[in-house]
Parts: structure tokens; C-alpha cells; sequence
């Protein structure tokens, strides 16, 4: 399981890479609040920038924050609170239980292929191939299989009767002999059955109405927040995305019927459009495949006689094998990771692409906390609606965005979707404890729980009491893998951890990021407990929590087993708040973990450069498989061998040493450095030059970031001249370069016709300006 | 028996090796089934074009070393798993929806899981952020749903409407 690739985000809170510190928008205060916090990703840091992806339009959440201080990145969260789930784990594998279909034998004399009843079939099937030996025998148990399968086919026709019933034209295609419109039209009145299929049918169940528009819901709006995503991939080394998301939801009270009354209106305007479409789609005559078609049709339905033919379909309308257009919509929804909204489109398309992507199988992964849900339909009428009717099926379900979780919807939770594996409910404040247990009781393949953002403040009957976490971690012991408990206030986080150590061997997420304690005050936890109880775990999160680990024997430390399957860290801090670990703390940590990818700890004041530097090493040394490492000392980030990043490093004299020291040591691997913003004419200049050193090899470097920099002009030609691989380069605001040369080159012919230009001499004479 | 002739439903004969056809589960049955051990013998394939059925050997034979598919990894995040399709199959299955749609319904009643799941993945491709508009427009379909039904799914579906 999860060889490879994460995904997976975190709501720990973007730091705030700056010499005077970190800004952080954690208070609880303005937890749920739209306006909790500026949020701003400085230009200066575009290892993030470009893979920030913005779910949703308008209201851009990220703006550039125009400073006076130099070397800042901010990367901050309109709301903390937003967690969300769309994990790595995969969800819809093809269910077809609504119809399976398997040609079994074919062997015709060339007549036109029909599906007929059981006996009939096989006796007209008889006579048909019976120039070819052998057949007997295999008809026979055919046969068999035939009549197994009659009873399936009974509940077929009443699907048909369904079908007929409806008063829209219809086509059947003969492509599709195992099609249940075809056995529906056969059903009556057998063709030649030369090609016999084996079919197996469950009628899906009747499409019901929807739940109508909600009496006087509460208009509720969702604040969006930003979600921070990290990933690590093998492949594609760490991305970082932000996107937004309807985090919390600010209850706005009841809006009066006027918005609903404009509504209505809406909907009667849509409802207009609607039909003139759909009159354009009549008359619109379908090309494709129509002599075909209606050749078919006229053979089927010539026992049928009810249904009439207008129009004729294409193909991919009504005569795709229902379990093909199943197979093709769990692969949307895969890809598009989740059932909305591409299985809600899928439905309007067309009767049978209806009926299909109603079926409960597709909708195995359901985030409700998308944006395209209105929050207005968030009542618990529609919730237990969808429990029962949509989601049976349903394994991995976010909830978060201001689900009313009430008893009644637990409950239908509980008993229709017994196959959830994944649940989300962040931001579920109304969760309570009892609620958690239930939920852990009785859906028994649950996995990975999201419990972020759940409370803010001490509270006894909440999902997050120690008791209530302890008691999900003793119920679900083995089955727990990810555990997400971010931005809440945990009262004995202590006894959290130490349950999760005794029960959950299995953790493999463990997301503490953002976590207060009632009095604010240092959290201890026994980190050597939770090694040797959680040693699968990959993933630990303790982004801006004021944790310390806790005073143990060396035996203690000696024997634990470390994480060996470790492959993020964070622990960074807001200097201004905390002091975070020291570098015993975490070596303590990293004990055994080898396959470590991604470190941050910055704002750790506490772990010195050149403490860090030698560590961190170490741990390159100690890892063969360790792909990338990124730390940040004195919010200086760095990610070894995949990409190299300095924003906005912190001029001072140890740091100077630093930079050079990580040029110089990991120069024949990076590929990408961000040197941008980096103060210090001598610290730079260093760097640079380590990185570009005449040596034997060439180096591998291909993006170069020296925007705002007091980088040298005799550096930069340098780095062009010895850096052949160079795509992009970024020399804006460079302010010791001469003019003419202080532009973003993005696209590798700009680099070479700069190092043409500069290596010619083109900017030799200009002075320094 | 290192050879089958197979007929397709325009009446034309081509002559396959049985070791490229093997991934088809019908035909494997029949020839289980029926033993065909004549060379001469014919299998009709009622359903499947000419020009269908070469695109289905074609395909066939560049796969047929190809182990079993093993079941896709619990944990590769969903939208990952587009990048499976490999450039031969990406080239391969470029072709009109027309033939698309042929593609998959032969595969569908050959049972060839392999090619039935490439076609499947590229016709979700397709549809990928599309409404049902461009949908249909894209494969030529004719709303069939009464002005009722597109009230009910209107209704079933208004929780998240399009804007």
C-alpha cells in the first residue's frame, strides 16, 4: 500500500518565511471566520507559486503581498479550520453489479443476434449451429446456465416495463445483443439467437425524486479557505498546492423568502432554457450510424410494435452495454476524484447515461464539501436522502463544509453506507463524542477519519475529548491508518498519543498540526512510545503545535525502533509563538528514518544551521533512497536532489556559511534552486559560486532563482557559463546586475541567447548601476 | 492449433493467430468449448467489423506478451491514474467516437478486459468537465429524456447545479 505517491494535505499552516518571524493566522478566534487572516504567497517563492491550484473561481484567496521587508514568503490560510480530504487513497473500483455482461460463445450462421428467453434461446441456438460438432455438449451446458439466469432476466422486464412505459422514443442498436433493451425487446417474442451472451441483471432501483427544494433552509455561507496541499511523489518530487475550498461555514442566520423567491424565478429561466434545448435536441438528427440503426430497430421492434421511432441515437446514447457506461463513468469519477460533478452531468445526457450514473456502485467517492454544493441544501433532509439513496455504496465521504450532522443522519450513516472507508469531518462542530463512537462501532471498514477543526475550544462532550479519541483509536485499533486531528484544542494530547501508540499499529498519517492545548501551553508526548506502538507510520504532522518531546531514559531512546517508514516531517513553528524542538528532539524523531523525503522545520530557532546541515546530512548519508530532503533553517528552504530552495534566507553570518555549505555539498544534485530575496551580497555570491565551481561534472542545475538578490554580475556569468543545462533563470530586481539583464528568462532559447550575450561580452562594459 | 479464422460481420475472413487472440475470453471459450481443431474452421463474430476487428488484432498482438493486469493499487490517488495509458495505446486509440464506439463494443462482446478498459478510460477522458450538452454534441446523442425526466434529474440534481 502507498508505494509511491502521496497525496495528501495538510492544514498546517503555511509559514511565514521571514528573518523577523512568522505570521501565522491560528488563533482560534478566527477560526470559522471569513476574514480570519490575510493570506499572501510572495513572488519570491515560485517553487510554490506555480503549482498553486485554485479550486473554484473568483475571490482569488492568494494575493502578493506588497512588503517592506525584504525576503518574506507568506503563505497563510484564510481559515485554518479547512481540512480536507481527498486522500491518496483510491475509491471506485468498478462495480457493475448492476448488469454483468459476458458473451460467453458465439456461433451463428450469420443471422441477426437477438436475445431470447432462456429455453427458446438455446433451442433456436440449437438448430442454428448445428453444422458444427461439439456444440451439443456445449449447449447443454449452456444450457443450464440459461435457466440459472432466467430469474434474473424476470426482473429485467419489469426494468423494461419501465422503459417502455415512458412515452420517448427509443432506439436499440444491434451492437449490443446483451443489452437490456434488447433482451427487454426480444423478451417477448424470440429471434434467432445465434450469439448468445450470459447475462446477469439487477434491475437498479427505480429513480426516485429528488428531495425537492428545502422549506426555509437556512442560507448558510461558506467562507473558502485554502487548503494546503503537499505532496511527494518519486516521480515529481514535492508540490505544493493551495486550493480553495468551502472550509467553514459562517451561519449567517435565516434568509427570508426573498432570496427564494428570486430563486424560483431562476429556476423557472433555467427550466425555459431548458426545453428550448432539448426541442433543438429532437430536431437534431443523428447521422451517425442511422441506416444501421434503424435496421436494427426494425428488426427488434417489430414484435414490440409499442415503441416508435422519430429520432435515430447515436450509439453512445442508448445502446452502450450499461456495464461499458459503468466502467466509463468509475473511471471519470476516478479521475476526476469524485462522483460530482461528473456522474450529476453524465445524468442529465441521456435516459440510459441517466440511469447508469444513478446507479449506487458509481458513487463510491463523494466529497460534499465541494463548492458546487449550495449551502442551502445542506439540511439533513438531504443528507439522509443521499445516505440512502445515492451513497449506499459510498467509500470515501466528506462531510466537511457544514453538513448538519444530527443524530438522524449518523444513524442513517451508519446503516446504509456500510462500505465507507474514509470519512471527513472537518469542521463538523456539532460532532459529538457519542457520535464518533457510533460512527466507529458500526462502520467497520472505516480507515481514515478526518476529525480536523472539530473544536476550538475544551469541551468534554466533543469528538475530540481524550476520552472520545481514545476510545476510537481502542475501537478501531488495527483498522486506523489516518488520523487527522488538526486544528483543534486537545485536552491531554498526552493520552491521545499514547492510545494511538497502544492501539493503532496500522497509523500511517497522523495529522497533530495546529493543535493547542486548553491553557496554551507546551504539549509533551512520549514520541518514543509512539514509535514502537505506530511503526508503519509515513506521515507525521506537527506543523505550528507547540509540541516537546518528553524527558525518557537513553534505554528508552536506545531501544525504540525510531520510524523507519517515515517519509514527511514537519514540525515547523512560529518563532514568535514558540521555540519548537531542538535538534535533539529531532534526531529523537528522525531516529531509523531512512526513507524520510520531507523535512520542515522552520522556525525551529532552536535547530542551528550548521546543527541542521550536519544532521540533515547524516541523514542523506544514512539513506540510500532518500530522494529529497527540505528543511528550512532561519526560513531558508531547501529540497535536496529534486529541488534546492532558498527564499528569502536569512542574512547572518552562520547562514552565510550555510547556504554555501548546502551549494557546495549537494551541487551535483539539484536541479532547482531558490536563491530569491536572499540579502547579503557576500552570502550569495558564495553560493552561487559554490554552485557553479569549474569542476569535472557538469552540473545538473536547470532552474535558477536569483530574483531580488544582490547576486554579481561576474557570478551569474559564472553560473551561465558553467551551468549548461540552465531552462530558466530569474535575474529581476537583481540590483547589482547592469542593465538590460534583470529579466525572468523562462524558456530555455532565453537562457541561451543571455549566456551568447553575456559570455560574448555584450554587458561586460556597462558599469554596475 | 496455432491458427483461427475469424469472420467478421461484413463477411470477411482473417486468419489469427491463436496466441494473439488468446486475450479474448470469448474466443478462448469457444475454441475451449468447441475445439476447433480444423484450420479451416470460421468463427463468426456477428458483431464486429472489418475494420473494427483489425484494430482489435492490431491491438491484440502489441499486447500480447503482456502479463495479467494486476489489480490497481488501493492507494494511488484517483486522479493519477490517466498517466496508465501507455503512448502505444494513446496512439492506438486515437480514432473517431464512431470507431471508438465500435472499439469498445467489440471489445465488450470479445471480453477483452485490457482494451475494453483503455477505451473505457479514454471515453472518460472525454467526458471529463464537460456538461451534458457538450457531451452530447460530442457523440452525436439525442436527448431521449422526456421534459418530465429532465424535471426529476433537474430536481434529484439541483443540490449541485451548474451555476
Amino acid at each position: 500500500m502507498m508505494n509511491g505517491f502521496y497525496d495528501f494535505q495538510t492544514t498546517a499552516e503555511q509559514l511565514l518565511a521571514d528573518s523577523s518571524g512568522m505570521m501565522m493566522n491560528m488563533s482560534d478566534s478566527e477560526f470559522g471566520s471569513s476574514d480570519s487572516s490575510s493570506l499572501g504567497i510572495s513572488h519570491s517563492h515560485p517553487r510554490i507559486a506555480p503549482n498553486l491550484m485554485l479550486n473554484g473561481g473568483g475571490g482569488s484567496q492568494f494575493m502578493m503581498m506588497g512588503t517592506t521587508v525584504q525576503n518574506q514568503t507568506y503563505i497563510t490560510q484564510q481559515n485554518p479550520g479547512a481540512h480536507h480530504y481527498n486522500n491518496n487513497s483510491s475509491s471506485g473500483h468498478h462495480h457493475h453489479q448492476g448488469s454483468t455482461i459476458k458473451p460467453m460463445v458465439m456461433r451463428s450462421g450469420g443471422k441477426p443476434a437477438a436475445m431470447a428467453q432462456a429455453q427458446q434461446a438455446c433451442t433456436m441456438n440449437n438448430e442454428s449451429s448445428s453444422r458444427h460438432k461439439h456444440t451439443d455438449h456445449f449447449l447443454s451446458q449452456f444450457q443450464e446456465q440459461m435457466s440459472q439466469m432466467k430469474s434474473a432476466m424476470d426482473a429485467v422486464q419489469n426494468e423494461i416495463l419501465f422503459h417502455s412505459s415512458s412515452p420517448a422514443t427509443h432506439q436499440l442498436s444491434p451492437h449490443t445483443p446483451s443489452s437490456p433493451l434488447m433482451v427487454g425487446a426480444a423478451g417477448g417474442k424470440p429471434m434467432a439467437a445465434a450469439a448468445m451472451a450470459m447475462t446477469s441483471f439487477s434491475p437498479s432501483p427505480p429513480a426516485k425524486r429528488g428531495p425537492g427544494r428545502p422549506r426555509g433552509s437556512g442560507a448558510a455561507q461558506s467562507t473558502k479557505s485554502v487548503r494546503y496541499q503537499s505532496q511527494i511523489s518519486a516521480l515529481n518530487g514535492l508540490k505544493i498546492r493551495i486550493k480553495k475550498s468551502p472550509g467553514q461555514l459562517k451561519r449567517k442566520g435565516y434568509k427570508g423568502k426573498g432570496k427564494r423567491k428570486k430563486r424560483k424565478g431562476n429556476d423557472d429561466e433555467d427550466d425555459d432554457d431548458d426545453n428550448s434545448d432539448e426541442e433543438e435536441e429532437y430536431r437534431r438528427p443523428s447521422v451517425q450510424k442511422s441506416t444501421k440503426m434503424s435496421h436494427a430497430t426494425t428488426n427488434l421492434l417489430s414484435g414490440d410494435g409499442n415503441a416508435t421511432t422519430t429520432t435515430s441515437q447515436s450509439g453512445w446514447g442508448d445502446s452502450l452495454p450499461e456495464h461499458v457506461l459503468s466502467k466509463i463513468f468509475s473511471y471519470a469519477v476516478k479521475c476526476e476524484g469524485g462522483a460530482i460533478p461528473v456522474l450529476v452531468r453524465a445524468s442529465k445526457v441521456s435516459r440510459l447515461w441517466w440511469k447508469t450514473a444513478s446507479k449506487p456502485d458509481l458513487w463510491t467517492l463523494v466529497d460534499l464539501s465541494s463548492p458546487r454544493v449550495k449551502d442551502k441544501f445542506k439540511i439533513e433532509r438531504n443528507l439522509v436522502y443521499f445516505l440512502e439513496h445515492r451513497f449506499p455504496r459510498v467509500k470515501h465521504l466528506n462531510l466537511a463544509g457544514g453538513w448538519p450532522l444530527t443524530n438522524l443522519s449518523i444513524d442513517v450513516l451508519i446503516r446504509s453506507c456500510k462500505e465507507l472507508e474514509n470519512i471527513g469531518l472537518n469542521g463538523c462542530q456539532k460532532l459529538t463524542a457519542q457520535h464518533l463512537k457510533t460512527i466507529t462501532e458500526s462502520c467497520l471498514s472505516l480507515k481514515k477519519i478526518d476529525l480536523s477543526a472539530i473544536s476550538t475550544t475544551y469541551n468534554t462532550k466533543t469528538a475530540v475529548s481524550p476520552a472520545a479519541i481514545a476510545d476510537c483509536a481502542e475501537t478501531m485499533g488495527e483498522r486506523l491508518m489516518h488520523l487527522s486531528l488538526a486544528n483543534n484544542c486537545l485536552a491531554n494530547c498526552p493520552q491521545i498519543v499514547a492510545s494511538l501508540a497502544e492501539f493503532c499499529p496500522n497509523l500511517q498519517v497522523l495529522d497533530l498540526s495546529n493543535v493547542t492545548s486548553p491553557r496554551r501551553d507546551t504539549i509533551v508526548i512520549n514520541i518514543e512510545h509512539l514509535q514502537q506502538g505506530c511503526q508503519r507510520l509515513k506521515i507525521l504532522r506537527l506543523t505550528n503545535s507547540d509540541f516537546v518531546l518528553s524527558e525518557t531514559s537513553l534505554k528508552e531512546q536506545v531501544s525504540s525502533p525510531g520510524f523507519k517508514n517515515l517519509e514527511e516531517l514537519s514540525i515547523a513553528v512560529d518563532p514568535k509563538r514558540c521555540v519548537g524542538m531542538d535538534e535533539g528532539d529531532l534526531e529523537r524523531i528522525l531516529k531509523q528514518a531512512n526513507k524520510l523525503k520531507l523535512l520542515d522545520v522552520r522556525g525551529c530557532s532552536r535547530i542551528g544551521d550548521s546543527g541542521l546541515v550536519s544532521s540533515s546530512i547524516c541523514i542523506c548519508q544514512a539513506s540510500s533512497t532518500c530522494l529529497m530532503i527540505t528543511y528550512t533553517f532561519h526560513s531558508t528552504f531547501i529540497h535536496h536532489q529534486y529541488d534546492f530552495h532558498i527564499t528569502g534566507c536569512y542574512a547572518t553570518r552562520s547562514s552565510n556559511d550555510g547556504l554555501e555549505l548546502v551549494s557546495r555539498k549537494w551541487r551535483h544534485s539539484f536541479k532547482e534552486i531558490d536563491f530569491s530575496w536572499t540579502p547579503g551580497e557576500e552570502t550569495i555570491n558564495c553560493a552561487v559560486r559554490a554552485l557553479a565551481e569549474a569542476d569535472d561534472d557538469v552540473p545538473p542545475l536547470r532552474v535558477l532563482d536569483l530574483c531580488g538578490s544582490s547576486v554579481s554580475f561576474d557570478s551569474v556569468k559564472l553560473a551561465l557559463k558553467t551551468c549548461i543545462h540552465l531552462e530558466k533563470l530569474n535575474l529581476t530586481s537583481c540590483r547589482a546586475l547592469p542593465r538590460g539583464i534583470k529579466r525572468n528568462y523562462q524558456i530555455p532559447d532565453e537562457v541561451v541567447t543571455l549566456r551568447e550575450q553575456v559570455l560574448s561580452g555584450k554587458y561586460d562594459d556597462h558599469p554596475d548601476d | 492449433m496455432p491458427f483461427v479464422n475469424l469472420e467478421s460481420s461484413d463477411g470477411d475472413l482473417v486468419k489469427v493467430d491463436v496466441d494473439v487472440i488468446k486475450c479474448s475470453v470469448t474466443i478462448n471459450a469457444l475454441i475451449e468449448h468447441l475445439g476447433l481443431e480444423d484450420d479451416n474452421e470460421v468463427v463468426p463474430l456477428q458483431n464486429v467489423g472489418t475494420e473494427t476487428l483489425h484494430k482489435v488484432l492490431a491491438w491484440a498482438k502489441h499486447h500480447k506478451d503482456d502479463l495479467p493486469s494486476v489489480d490497481d493499487d488501493e492507494d494511488d490517488p484517483p486522479r493519477e491514474r490517466r498517466t496508465d495509458i501507455t503512448t502505444w495505446d494513446a496512439n492506438f486509440i486515437k480514432m473517431e467516437q464512431i470507431q471508438l464506439f465500435d472499439l469498445i463494443l467489440a471489445a465488450n462482446y470479445l471480453d477483452i478486459s485490457g482494451l475494453l478498459d483503455l477505451g473505457c478510460k479514454i471515453v472518460a477522458d472525454m467526458i471529463k468537465g464537460k456538461t451534458a450538452d457538450e457531451i452530447r454534441t460530442m457523440f452525436n446523442i439525442v436527448n431521449d429524456l422526456t421534459p418530465q425526466e429532465q424535471e426529476q434529474i433537474r430536481k434529484e440534481n439541483e443540490w449541485c447545479e451548474e451555476k
